[in-house]
């Protein structure tokens, strides 16, 4: 039974991913749906953004996020922005730990 | 393997450029590898289901989704695929916003490249295209390079059975949103943005609390196009696409 439920897992996923290829296929046929779509997966960035906000994030991540934004902004240099707000996240975790411990 | 015509297709140099964009990603993908892994053994996956499931599964979101479901009977399959499909749905969306991508590559680069599609690579593969580039290897190239981390961080966690490095205390959670944020900054393209994002913003907002997360990304895309297609069209718009 698991191996069935790996089958449904892969091919069900599988699909997904192969369908939205196929989509490609046609719409790219109508410059029309290219803009769209343009917008699409913007707004599917900032979904993604969002979620990584809102569910499981704690503050360290949300000031992450943000330092990462205006460092983006500030450098537009994507890795530096990425990076650095890691940065942030981690050093802002174990800041309790070093005051703790002092 | 070059398949060049009018800056699409997919290429050598492409599928480097993938390798190296998300190498600190695929990096940090190791240590969620593990404690899928860990998580799995934890909630009475066999190793060996829990390994495939990696290898020819490969969706992270999905798959800790399913352990709530384990093990499957006749009566969960049904959930298994429900849940499976609401989770990856997003995947349809990345794909048909790869439509440039996708048009210059042959049949067979393109049914490989699409088992390997997930929300890291697919950003980065969005990313190149404000270069003027459009090239497939991007996609596959960082896909092959998550896959391989996710697989290798999946056994790791299975032979473990305990998680020896927390992602949260690396940042590495972190690092993940960071590299999103950051890529979202940089295909900013001018006011005409600014209602498909609010719009996009908000609707994520509204279905992140009733939703699960591949839900709301899905909502957002559709919300961002929906704003976009009512949207008066610019000349320069259709300068970049």
């Amino acid at each position: 039974m698991e191996g069935l439920a790996l089958l449904v897992m892969a091919v069900t996923t599988y699909a997904t991913r192969l369908g939205g290829f196929a989509v490609a296929r046609y719409a790219h046929r109508v410059p029309r749906m290219l803009r769209i779509l343009q917008h699409v997966s913007m707004g599917a960035l900032v979904g993604i953004v969002v979620s990584s906000l809102t569910t499981t994030a704690d503050w360290a991540v949300r000031i992450a996020v943000c330092a990462a934004a205006v460092i983006a902004i500030v450098t537009r240099r994507t890795l530096l922005a990425m990076l650095a707000g890691a940065v942030v996240a981690a050093v802002g975790r174990s800041l309790p730990l070093i005051v703790g411990a002092a | 393997m070059a398949a060049v015509g009018m800056q699409t297709g997919i290429t050598w140099h492409g599928i480097r450029r993938g390798l190296q964009g998300i190498a600190p990603v695929a990096a940090a993908v190791v240590p969620f590898g593990m404690a899928f892994g860990a998580a799995a053994a934890a909630a009475g996956v066999s190793p060996g289901a829990a390994a495939s499931m990696s290898v020819f599964v490969f969706a992270g979101a999905a798959q800790f989704t399913v352990l709530g479901l384990w093990p499957p009977t006749v009566d969960t399959l049904t959930a298994i695929l429900v849940a499976t499909l609401a989770v990856n749905a997003r995947f349809v969306i990345y794909g048909a916003t790869l439509a440039p991508f996708v048009s210059g590559s042959p049949p067979l680069a393109r049914y490989a490249t699409a088992f390997f599609l997930s929300d890291e690579n697919w950003a980065l593969a969005t990313q190149s295209d404000a270069d003027g580039r459009r090239d497939l290897g991007v996609l596959l190239g960082a896909g092959v390079l998550l896959w391989a981390a996710w697989v290798l961080g999946t056994a790791l966690g299975l032979m473990t059975g305990v998680l020896p490095i927390e992602p949260r205390m690396l940042g590495l959670d972190a690092l993940m949103a960071t590299f999103f944020v950051a890529i979202l900054v940089s295909s900013w393209r001018g006011a005409d943005d600014l209602w498909p994002w609010l719009g996009a913003a908000v609707a994520a907002l509204v279905s992140a609390r009733a939703l699960p997360s591949g839900y709301a990304i899905a909502v957002a895309a559709v919300t961002a196009g929906a704003i976009g297609a009512l949207l008066p069209e610019r000349a320069v718009a259709d300068a970049r696409s």
